[in-house]
């Protein structure tokens, strides 16, 4: 092997792998098929993107992976979470206790009510610290300020002692960055980590999470519908819809040669804007009812490409050939 | 804080004197102690003569105004029916019901909270069913039935505890376990519901994200969110209790505390012991709820006083 295939080896350095996913609720209408085939894989030090329209089952797949989901009324119903070579999904709660926070730490989707009331800040950060890094006590809490120096709060020792509620949204998401953190993960998910925030500051805990990904380089799986926020931090793409992963690629392709028909829709309502030619090109129609996904593939609704098979039988999740590890679920990809 | 509580003891004062006028002029107007205290046959002389002589033929504002001047000295007069100082016969008979409604308390809180939390935290199981049912059906119940199907299988078909009278635990504890099963059942209940509500809240699943144990989010985290739910409805529960809600059990069981002494100052239509008592409930329904707010500032730093 030359040099630069080498190092593409070590690159592919897999350390999380989901396969075949299935997570559905079950509540008083029916069963909500809010995660149905979700396959994706996190290479080491990467930003993988998991993108989607609100509702199609990205925070049930982060949940799911680290068995958070509450039961009843969710379940997962199969699919495998290997980590370190072993299966989260089948494996003992103490032993999946040390891989969370340590191996896999969280960072939920809203900032103001992921704190525990009431806690001080400080005690929380410390509460992460002590069960994955083995220290207690005095020594805990300075780390616990040295965690809320690095996310930028400042008055970090007298902000220890506050409570969520004393602090701002923006705050509150630095303090849960700083929670993630103090894990020492070995990857982190972080949920649509600015959705409930306002703009201004939305920018700030983007720029934040840039420049730790820069500093310390964790693994990153970062949540978002935004495609703005893609472009600027993801190093690959995984696209979902309607509880399914229908593409994967790198950040590049998604955006210049997207294989999955509704990866073009999305792509290009921002392109168009960024081109400035107000020529909104949005996909017709909604995305389907979990309680009862169409047969066949789920956006054949929608898809302007679809034909009778596409009605009739639901797409397998394939690597596109030819292609340096891109995956789509369409019985006739773009590419 | 201290502000805080200087206020609720004016307050406290307000709802005293409030409480205290109300059941006065009520009684006043509506009562007549004359008719239960002489005979049938008595004269109209006799009783215009005892009329005068407990004070009741003076106008009511002047009659009123004796009351408030008396209880601000805490003095209700004696007690028409004993002749002793009203106020003494109630603190004499403070004790018996304290240690039942003790009694029963504990035997709830340590019967409920456990069970609330463990169904919490396997909700939709058997045991979860089995125990928001039989909650919901105990707080349903009249106590004095219950009492009295106690009594019937376990002291008089068992023969562990006496029948009624005071003294001994085999005494004290049917009516304590009879008056125990209304506060358990709201205590299991809203225990089950607050810690569901805390163990799906985000910051639990925060918690157990970052590897903390279930004990620890049980217990260390979701608890404390929880403890003014419980707090406030054990406060209540006692209230409620203290307040004369023992008196059906207190009679069928033959218990000689302040919930059997309140009926039959009903019955004697006693006046100032009347007043004694509505003074002492009334203090102490206040002080429960001023303990119950101040804990409030402990297990929620939102609140601050
Ligand atoms: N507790 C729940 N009960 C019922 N349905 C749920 C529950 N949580 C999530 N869902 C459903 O699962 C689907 C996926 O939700 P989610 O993963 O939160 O979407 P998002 O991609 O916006 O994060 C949605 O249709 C939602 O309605
Ligand atoms: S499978 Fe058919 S309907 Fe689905 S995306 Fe591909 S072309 Fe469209
Ligand atoms: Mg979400």
């Amino acid at each position: 092997m030359s040099p630069s295939q080498v190092e593409a080896v070590q690159q592919r350095d897999t350390v999380l792998s989901v396969k075949n996913l299935v997570t559905h609720f079950f509540i008083r209408e029916g069963e909500v098929h809010a995660v149905d085939g979700v396959n994706l894989h996190v290479e080491k030090g990467e930003t993988l993107a998991i993108v989607g329209e609100s509702g199609c089952g990205k925070s049930v797949t982060a949940l799911s992976m680290l068995r958070l989901i509450a039961s009843p009324p969710g379940k997962v119903l199969s699919g495998n979470v290997i980590f370190q070579g072993q299966d989260l999904l089948h494996m003992k709660q103490s032993q999946l206790r040390k891989i969370r926070g340590k191996g896999i730490a969280l960072i939920l989707q809203e900032p103001m009510s992921s704190l525990n009331p009431s806690w001080t800040i400080g005690r929380q950060i410390m509460e992460a610290i002590e069960l994955n890094q083995g220290i207690k006590g005095k020594e805990a809490k300075e780390k616990a300020i040295e965690m809320l120096k690095l996310v930028r709060i400042p008055a970090a020792e007298s902000r220890f002692n506050n409570y969520p509620h004393e602090l701002s949204g923006g705050m509150k998401q630095r303090v849960m960055i700083a929670m993630a953190l103090a894990c020492r993960p070995q990857i982190l998910i972080a949920d649509e980590p600015t959705a409930s925030l306002d703009v201004t500051i939305q920018a700030q805990i983007m720029e934040l999470m840039k420049q730790l990904k820069r500093e310390i380089g964790t693994t990153v799986i970062l949540i978002t519908h935004d495609l703005g926020v893609v472009a600027e931090m993801a190093d690959r793409v995984t696209i979902m819809y309607a509880g399914q992963v229908v593409e994967t690629a790198d950040v590049f392709s998604i955006f210049h040669n997207p294989a999955h028909p509704y990866t073009r829709g999305i792509v290009r309502t921002i392109m168009d804007l960024k081109d400035k030619n107000h020529r909104l090109e949005v996909i017709p129609g909604d995305p389907p009812n979990l309680l009862n996904p169409p047969p066949g593939c789920r956006f054949n609704p929608r898809c302007a490409f679809a034909k009778e098979i596409c009605r009739e039988k639901d797409p397998d999740y394939k690597r596109v050939k030819g292609s340096d590890g891109r995956w789509v679920r369409c019985h006739f990809p773009l590419i | 804080m201290k502000r805080y509580i200087l206020m609720r003891l004016l307050y406290t004062v307000v709802v005293i004197l409030g409480v205290s006028i109300l059941v006065f002029v009520i009684t006043h107007v509506i009562g007549n102690p004359v008719n239960t205290m002489l005979p049938l046959q008595a004269t109209d002389a006799e009783r215009a003569a005892l009329k005068h002589q407990l004070g009741l033929d003076k106008p009511l504002m002047v009659q009123l105004s004796e009351f408030l001047g008396g209880m601000f000295r805490l003095d209700f007069g004696k007690s028409w029916w004993q002749q002793v100082p009203a106020l003494g016969i109630v603190l004499h008979k403070i004790p018996a019901t304290l240690q039942l409604v003790a009694t029963a308390l504990v035997i709830a809180v340590v019967v409920a909270i456990p069970l609330g939390i463990i169904a919490a935290y396997k909700p939709g199981t058997l045991l979860d069913r089995i125990l928001t049912t039989t909650s919901l059906i105990g707080i349903c119940l009249p106590p004095f039935w219950v009492g009295l199907m106690f009594v019937l299988f376990f002291a008089v078909k068992l023969g562990w505890f006496y029948t009624s009278g005071y003294g001994t635990i085999r005494h004290l504890i049917l009516p304590a376990l009879t008056l125990s099963v209304v506060p358990m059942g709201h205590l299991a209940q809203i225990v089950r519901f607050s810690m569901a509500e805390q163990l799906n809240a985000q910051y639990s699943i925060t918690a157990r994200a970052k590897g903390a144990s279930d004990f620890a989010v049980l217990f260390a985290h979701a608890l404390k969110n929880a403890a003014t739910s419980i707090v406030t409805m054990g406060g209540m529960d006692l209230g409620r209790l203290l307040a004369g809600e023992t008196a059906a059990v207190e009679v069928v069981f033959g218990w000689p505390g302040f919930g059997t002494l309140i009926v039959d100052t009903i019955g004697r239509q006693d006046f100032p012991l009347l007043q004694a008592e509505v003074f002492l409930v009334a203090v102490i329904i206040c002080f429960i709820n001023l303990a119950v707010d101040i804990s409030y500032g402990y297990f929620d730093p939102r609140i601050r006083y």
